[in-house]
């Protein structure tokens, strides 16, 4: 069970961090400033290294390509391209000050890095800061180089980087830069984002007990915040439970009464007409796309007949056609395995042996086969327990219902990271618990199984 | 028939320990044993007595705890998988269930030529070549080749098992209950079969059974294994008149007796041993056979018998195998098998 | 000394050999079979055709819009109103637009036709994902055990507990626009039950007489897995792709539906969105017509898995 917890929050993780990469330019678009994008990171605990690391980007300085542009630089008087070179780059002219275009300050009281490749033919070329509201100034020199060099310059902020200044001063000859990138130093090594998400599942705080010792106790979950309302994701789950359930439950209790006695009755009429029937009619009913179960009974008994009504969740009245529909959809799969599972039932010796003795049919098969039986059935049901929740996802979208479901395809539509992370973490637990009730449920049924 | 100088496989302290939550079942709980040039060595015992499990481990397809495997002068016990390869064309194995041991979905033919060709024994040719002989060496039509397990009776697929372990050219054949799942009539067909072949191919037997009259069929010399001991070794023309071991008495005894009447009781009767077979995962303090043996004595609880020689060649762990030896009711006659 | 066989046929009869005989006994399972081959033409003629607009860079003809022909009822139904043929013969007229145009007068059967053909896509390239994955594992699962087994039994058990449609959509999501993701998706999440299958399979047959005798006679593991236990257990992939393919069907329809997957193409899924509201105004035929394709395509698949499964079980091989 905690191997399985841990692997489906590893998979969460990579699917949404990893290769999901940046979802903030994904959610606000592209018209936005690189401020307002570092924020939503930073809430997010995106602009932090993936798994481990000392050193992360930011947008304070936006990395440019200088192949194609020099971007920000161009604000800057006398920054030019830089021709004739491969991947581009950037030229300052000689006997000048450049002050270093941010996109916004950076934060205070924390440590940066430039990583700079740059061909100086002579020096003096200083790099110089100051902060304003200290007049402290530091700068520092660059190395001449007739190559392309490397090098790092770090550098920290105070308690006010609004006032920041940082320029290149230069006097020799021309600095020509190829590649100049900001990271920002994080916290400490394993301030990952890795660790925030695991922190944000199970944070937990210290806490003095009235016994005057400190305990650590647990938060409670923190599932992210929604890009697309602003809610607290728990919130919106909490919400969303009631009216998936009241989808759910009627589907999950009807359709089971419903298949386990059509199932009964191709077992009792074995081979009969109304078993072939009802065989034919499970597959047929089993082949019937979802979405044209939805459309169709939607138009018929929602437009033409109207007899229900389509959207909202208004009344319990509003829950019947979706409920029908994910009744009358689940019906043929389940009636062919039940099916299967109570004629393998029937074929067992100890059924031969009672028709032998004389027992009735009926009898048959109401105390033995189906007691039987029921322990395969009910495992399978309690896995399908889990299954409902994926396929209200359709059912409340297009019945207007507020659940899970509905919140979950709103979340794919408008990339709303947060919340489909945690629809998909919930449902994998509600399955885990489903698994587990299974095992304990067959323990305590089937004789035969001992727990451990 | 015994090549003097040296045996082809000398098994010393073989000890096979399973283990599985918590319990070790002692398969092999420390045998040795020896099978000389052109010999055939029985080894008798009940079901779960381990003899399989011994079978298996000569061959190395189980793990050994500890032991010496020595084959052909070369002690195989720890030998790598690589090594082991070479070993697989010496030794090989006949299997009990003729119904299991091919696979339904090849030709019997690519089944043997498969043996052929990793063991790069020629071409494609000089395989099919071979493939032919070997079905005809065991009594079979070469044209069977292009045939399916499932289109032959288990006398016929036994056979082609055979075929197919003769394909590496080995010089020891271990048969692990090779007639047991078969007809009567058919088993002695095999049987007579597995003795030209030991002529004609010049193969040693190492012949593991429960059936006391089948081995005596076959055998020089008989091992009595019970509980992954050998509790009797000896010549097969003396077992089955003077048994040294209790056990080796009962097993005589259960052999049904067609000249036997029902008048002739008292030294001709049936032992019955009683209780269960102990299970293996249980150490018995004493001789590992005294809750079920019909002479045990007090001594027999405490002390561990020790498998010495009682006459030349006749070897026995039981406290009072001189007694046995010499006692007249003893042996058990067994009519001339057919 | 030969030995006599009483019941032996004139040809060798190979397992696989019972099990197509025994399919073509069924009549239904025939009739599905030849279903299931005139859909697989068209998916073929849909990618030429498809190929060929991309080759000559122009507008497909089922993408093009015509606003002259909007709405047309399918042909049979105009010829049975009367309506006006505008000179041409009947049979002409039958022929034109034998299901109709849709709200850009496209004509419908043209846009099915391409629809099976990413029907068809997804199913071939999602198996090609799903069933090498599923198989391997599950041969490397059983027949080593162990570690390797524990590690695989995590991870599908993993990948099983994350309810299967969402994780398709956020890894479609997440991999950006077009089939990609879709492949992604449905290939990544559906290798779980055939793994698992596999497994157990292995596991029964690892232990039986003809593994330890391939093994004593000296076959490597890799040999004795391919070659011997997974033809055994083959008949278990060719069911489960079976019901694998009409699924992945679906749920590329589903995701079509819902937009994510391809765009610009005429998926069923899309087509199905398209005509939803028309529905409403008394245009019937775009939706009835992509309803009856799907339809068809996975009842054949599904009595077709059905057939299979009983011609291929070895249970009814054993000769004993």
């Amino acid at each position: 069970m905690i191997p399985t917890l841990l692997g489906v929050i590893m998979i969460t993780f990579i699917l949404f961090n990893v290769v999901g990469g940046s979802p903030a330019a994904m959610t606000l678009g592209k018209h936005v400033t690189p401020l307002a994008l570092e924020e939503f990171d930073e809430v997010r605990g995106r602009n932090k290294p993936l798994f481990v690391g000392n050193w992360t980007s930011t947008r304070a300085y936006g990395n440019f390509d200088f192949a194609t542009t020099i971007g920000s630089w161009k604000s800057v008087d006398g920054a030019d391209s830089l021709s004739g070179e491969d991947s581009g780059g950037l030229i300052l002219r000689k006997d000048a000050l450049y002050p270093v275009p941010f996109a916004f300050p950076p934060r205070a009281n924390a440590a940066y890095r430039w990583k700079i490749r740059y061909r100086l033919k002579e020096g003096p070329a200083e790099l110089m800061w100051r902060d304003a509201s200290t007049a402290e100034s530091r700068s520092i020199a660059l190395e001449p180089s007739s190559d392309w060099r490397t090098e790092y310059i770090r550098f920290e902020t105070g308690e006010h980087p609004g006032n920041l200044e940082m320029k290149f001063e230069l006097s020799g000859s021309d600095l020509e830069i190829s590649r100049l990138e900001l990271t920002r130093k994080t916290a400490h090594f394993f301030d990952s984002q890795l660790m925030f998400y695991l922190a944000q599942l199970c944070p937990l705080g210290i806490r003095d007990t009235e016994a005057g010792g400190r305990v650590l106790y647990w938060k409670g979950v923190d599932l992210g915040t929604s890009s697309n309302t602003n809610q607290r994701v728990s919130r919106m789950l909490k919400d969303g439970i009631l009216p998936s359930l009241s989808l759910t439950i009627p589907i999950f209790a009807i359709g089971l009464v419903l298949s386990v006695s059509l199932s009964l009755v191709c077992a009792f009429f074995r081979n009969r007409l109304i078993d072939r029937l009802l065989v034919v009619g499970s597959v047929v009913l089993m082949s019937v796309n979802y979405i044209i179960w939805i459309v169709a009974m939607q138009y018929w008994l929602g437009f033409k007949l109207s007899w229900f009504p389509v959207w909202g969740y208004e009344s319990p009245y509003y829950l019947a056609l979706p409920i029908l529909i994910g009744v009358v959809s689940g019906l043929g799969g389940s009636v062919r395995f039940y099916r299967t599972v109570m004629l393998d039932e029937m074929y067992k010796d100890y059924v031969r042996t009672a028709f032998a003795k004389g027992v009735s049919r009926p009898v048959v098969l109401f105390k033995h086969v189906l007691k039987n039986a029921m322990i395969p059935i009910l495992t399978s049901c309690v896995i399908a327990i889990a299954f409902l929740y994926t396929g209200s996802l359709l059912l409340e979208s297009f019945f207007g219902i507020p659940g899970l479901g509905y919140i979950g395809i709103n979340a794919i539509n408008s990339s709303d990271i947060d919340v489909i992370r945690a629809v998909v973490l919930i449902g994998a637990l509600i399955y885990m618990a489903a698994n587990l009730l299974t095992d304990i449920f067959y323990a305590l049924v089937d004789p035969r199984v001992r727990l451990g | 028939m015994k090549n003097d100088s040296g045996s082809l496989l000398k098994v010393d302290d073989l000890r096979v320990y399973f283990r599985s939550y918590g319990q070790t079942v002692r398969a092999v709980d420390g045998v040795s044993l020896k099978v000389g040039r052109g010999e055939t060595v029985g080894l008798v015992g009940e079901s779960g007595c381990g003899k399989s499990t011994l079978g298996n481990a000569i061959l190395r397809l189980v793990d050994i705890e500890s032991g010496s495997l020595d084959f052909d002068g070369t002690d195989i016990s720890s030998f790598a998988k690589r090594r082991l390869t070479e070993f697989r064309e010496k030794a090989q194995m006949v299997f009990q269930d003729p119904f299991q041991s091919l696979n339904p979905r090849m030709t019997v033919g690519r089944a043997i030529e498969e043996v052929l060709y990793v063991h790069r024994k020629g071409d494609r040719m000089e395989r099919r070549r071979k493939v032919a002989q070997l079905l005809e060496a065991v009594g079979l039509d070469a044209s069977f080749a292009d045939r399916y397990p499932h289109e032959f009776s288990g006398g016929q697929r036994q056979r082609i098992g055979i075929a197919r372990a003769l394909a590496v050219d080995p010089v020891l054949l271990i048969a692990d209950e090779p007639v047991s799942a078969l007809d009567v009539s058919v088993q002695v067909q095999i049987l007579n079969l597995l003795k030209d072949l030991q002529k004609n191919f010049n193969l040693s037997f190492l012949f593991i059974a429960h059936d006391l009259a089948v081995v005596r069929y076959m055998c020089d010399r008989i091992l009595v294994m019970y509980l992954g001991r050998i509790v009797e070794e000896s010549p097969a023309s003396e077992l089955y008149d003077c048994a040294c071991h209790p056990y080796t008495e009962a097993l005589l005894s259960a052999i049904p007796d067609v000249d036997r009447s029902l008048s002739d009781k008292g030294k001709q009767a049936r032992i019955v041993l009683s209780g269960d077979v102990p299970s293996p995962t249980m150490v018995t303090p004493g001789c590992p056979f005294h809750q079920r043996c019909h002479r045990v004595r007090p001594e027999c609880k405490t002390n561990v018998p020790v498998f010495r020689e009682i006459s030349p060649g006749h070897f026995s762990a039981c406290h009072f195998a001189e007694e046995l030896m010499g006692k007249e009711d003893a042996g058990f006659r067994i009519p001339d098998a057919g | 000394m030969s030995t006599q066989m009483d019941n032996v046929s004139a040809e060798s009869r190979s397992l696989w050999g019972d099990a197509w005989r025994r399919l073509r006994k069924n009549r239904l399972a025939l009739w599905c079979l030849v279903v299931v081959v005139i859909y697989t033409v068209t998916a073929f003629y849909g990618e030429v055709q498809y190929r060929y607009y991309q080759f000559k860079d122009e507008q497909p003809s089922y993408q093009r819009p015509d606003l002259d022909s909007q709405y047309l009822a399918p042909s049979l139904t105009r010829v049975l109103k009367g309506e006006d043929r505008a000179g041409r013969s009947v049979v002409k007229e039958l022929l034109r637009h034998p299901c109709g145009t849709d709200g850009l007068g496209r004509d419908v059967l043209a846009r099915l036709v391409q629809g099976t053909r990413i029907a068809f896509l997804v199913g071939i390239v999602t198996s090609i994902i799903a069933i090498p994955i599923g198989v391997i594992l599950g041969c490397l699962a059983g027949y080593f055990g162990g570690k390797v087994d524990d590690f695989i039994v995590w991870l599908y058990t993993t990948m099983a507990s994350i309810p299967g449609l969402l994780f398709i959509l956020a890894i479609a999501m997440v991999v950006g626009q077009g089939l990609l993701g879709v492949y992604l998706g449905i290939g990544l999440t559906t290798w779980v039950g055939l793994c698992r299958l596999i497994r157990g399979e292995v596991i029964k047959h690892k232990s039986s007489t003809y593994v330890t005798a391939a093994r004593a006679l000296g076959l490597g593991h890799a040999r004795i897995i391919f070659r011997h236990i997974l033809p055994n257990v083959f008949h278990i992939v060719i069911v489960t792709f079976t019901i694998r393919f009409p699924q992945a069907i679906s749920t590329e329809v589903f995701l079509s539906f819902l937009g994510i997957g391809v765009q610009g193409e005429p998926s069923w899924g899309i087509m199905i969105s398209n005509s939803r509201l028309r529905l409403w105004q008394g245009v019937w035929w775009e939706m009835t017509f992509v309803t009856i394709a799907i339809f068809l395509v996975v009842l054949a698949f599904n009595l077709l898995g059905d057939a299979l499964r009983d011609a291929l079980d070895p249970r009814l091989r054993e000769a004993g």
